[in-house]
């Protein structure tokens, strides 16, 4: 019974990695990449993977597509243990991975119309077949009309979106996304993650996107793992990793998010440490229904402080609300303090973005 | 004097682009395996890939003037002396071959190897990634470079001719040498020019665009 139990739990899985590691030797030095890496990622879910630049994200990818080998661990993915196939099997596997590199990859000998058939001539399909199969998906993607154009003549949008198409175009059961809205602005951005969503609901992929905005996985993910340096500093639903982030690496994440949307004038009288006459300023964020009590207001009457609220708002997460308050609070040093450790006792997770002056 | 010329500028024709076909057909092949046998490449190997580069470089590195003196009699000894035309064109074609390889390889090691890794990621078999991403992104480069090696062979065969194969190089022995007959030597020297500016005409359409940015 038990037996069976798991093996139901391991076929749910899309892609499970136990302490991958990838180490990679040049004359000169060794470079770890990946450090223990282990994940767990769901048939349909979509995944974020959080991290700068060089924390290894691409690394991490490239492992899961299969084009690069780990030096240790062990590798699942679309529901197949990986070590020990034959390479025909892994071409087989290959095959219902499509992997959206950054910045896209063309070939600048074919037009974007043919570029995008690629992966389905690889299969051995016939052109007719490609061009019906193709049809719908170019619609939907708004490529109809560039499908001639030649990738060198195309905008980053035009080949970002083409980009998408090819992966897609074989209808894959893991994408995998490197990146994707780098360099985008705002509008392409928008239509971009809006795209990305239709088509999954369309064609029901699991999604692994890695990204260093925090933004775009707020739009698209339940879940999220943080990368630094090559590991996992956590994992878990973004609701709870944006309420209550542990390790450093995450609550930078969110701080920079948040001075993002600081009004301008704050942010430059913004100081990074505390002295005379300067009071803290304080994101105060919490899950939508962990707030039971009127604790700002008890607070406040308790130690004698006063408080200013520049920003408070809800966000909104894959189905969950995180409320987000940015807010000023003045008084004495030591009272702040314990105002402040009194609130974090109360289910709030406080993150001290900087010190102002204080205005008269 | 302008039939004379005509006559050998068609042997030297004939020479030329069917020694420049036996080249492409010899030198593409071995261009392709180097690429794939490098210490980087899809199948390294580093023992034949060792083996092939030394003798290239070997090859390169002798005059074409030696290199012909020795095949020319290598490959009449080898053929029977009755076949004068093709152990030029054969000799012609071993002298060329080398340096095709050369621009071949270059030309095959210009294309980014992540196109190379997303046409495993998609799960093509080595032939397909070969026959539909490699040759096709190189194809530019690897013309320029058989457009090159033409024009080596062009002069190659002038060499031929003096050598005692026909074609241009031979009238320009016999009549713009021996008798010093200057419209001779201008005729063929304005011939030559004429040729060597057709296949840079050529080479005009593989140039256009340098795909990959470089």
């Amino acid at each position: 019974m038990k037996v069976s139990h798991s093996e139901a739990n391991v076929k749910n899985m899309a892609i499970v990695l136990k302490g991958i590691e990838k180490v990679y030797h040049s004359p000169r030095q060794v470079t770890c990449a990946l450090k223990n890496v282990s994940l767990k990622i769901e048939e349909g879910e979509s995944f974020g993977i959080l991290g700068s630049k060089k924390s290894g994200k691409t690394t991490l990818l490239r492992c899961i597509n299969l084009v690069e080998t780990p030096t240790s661990g062990s590798l699942t993915v679309a529901s197949t243990p990986i070590t020990g196939q034959s390479s025909k099997n892994l071409d087989n596997i290959r095959r219902s991975l499509s992997y959206m590199m950054h910045p896209p990859l063309f070939m600048n000998t074919r037009t974007l119309y043919e570029n995008i058939a690629l992966p389905l001539e690889m299969t051995g399909k016939k052109p007719m077949f490609i061009r019906e199969s193709l049809n719908s998906l170019l619609t939907a993607l708004n490529l109809q009309d560039w499908a001639n154009v030649y990738p060198y003549q195309a905008s980053l949008f035009l080949k970002q979106r083409a980009s998408f198409a090819r992966a897609l175009s074989t209808h894959p059961k893991i994408l995998l996304c490197d990146d994707p809205t780098a360099g985008m602005d705002h509008k392409s951005l928008t239509l971009f993650l809006q795209m990305l969503q239709e088509m999954q609901e369309r064609y029901k992929f699991t999604l692994i996107i890695a990204t260093d905005e925090l933004e775009v996985i707020k739009a698209l993910c339940k879940r999220m793992g943080v990368l630094h340096h090559g590991q996992i500093a956590e994992q878990g639903t973004v609701a709870n990793l944006l309420a209550t982030p542990q390790s450093a690496v995450t609550k930078e994440f969110i701080k920079t998010a948040a001075r993002g949307e600081m009004p301008a004038n704050l942010r430059r009288r913004l100081k990074a440490t505390p002295g005379e006459n300067l009071y803290p300023i304080l994101r105060l964020s919490f899950l939508g229904s962990s707030l039971q009590e009127p604790a700002l207001t008890e607070v406040i009457r308790n130690f004698g402080l006063s408080i200013n609220i520049l920003q408070a708002h809800l966000e909104t997460l894959v189905n969950q609300t995180l409320g987000v308050m940015v807010m000023e609070m003045r008084g004495e040093h030591e009272p702040v303090h314990q105002a402040i450790r009194l609130l974090e006792e109360k289910g709030l997770n406080i993150e001290v973005l900087g010190y102002v002056p204080a205005t008269t | 004097m302008f039939p004379l010329l005509l006559d050998s500028l068609e042997e030297t024709l004939f020479m030329m682009l069917s020694a420049g076909l036996l080249t492409f057909l010899l030198g593409l092949p071995i261009g392709i395996l180097m690429a794939a046998t490098r210490p980087k490449g899809m199948h390294p190997s580093p023992m034949l890939y060792k083996a092939i580069n030394f003798t290239i470089e070997l090859a390169c590195s002798i005059p074409y003037l030696i290199l012909m003196i020795a095949l020319i009699p290598l490959m009449r000894h080898l053929l029977g002396p009755d076949k004068g035309a093709l152990v030029t064109i054969l000799s012609l074609s071993l002298a060329a071959t080398p340096f095709f390889v050369q621009t071949t390889t270059k030309a095959l090691l210009r294309v980014p190897r992540a196109l190379i890794e997303m046409g495993i990621s998609m799960g093509g078999k080595p032939l397909q990634i070969l026959v539909k991403i490699l040759l096709p992104e190189a194809l530019p480069l690897i013309m320029q470079g058989f457009l090159r090696t033409l024009t080596h062979l062009l002069g190659f065969s002038v060499i031929a001719g003096a050598l005692g194969a026909g074609g241009l190089g031979k009238l320009a022995i016999e009549r713009g040498y021996y008798q010093f007959d200057l419209n001779y030597v201008v005729g063929i020297t304005v011939v030559l020019i004429l040729m060597l500016q057709a296949i840079q005409f050529c080479m005009r359409f593989f140039i256009t665009e340098d795909i990959h940015g470089h």
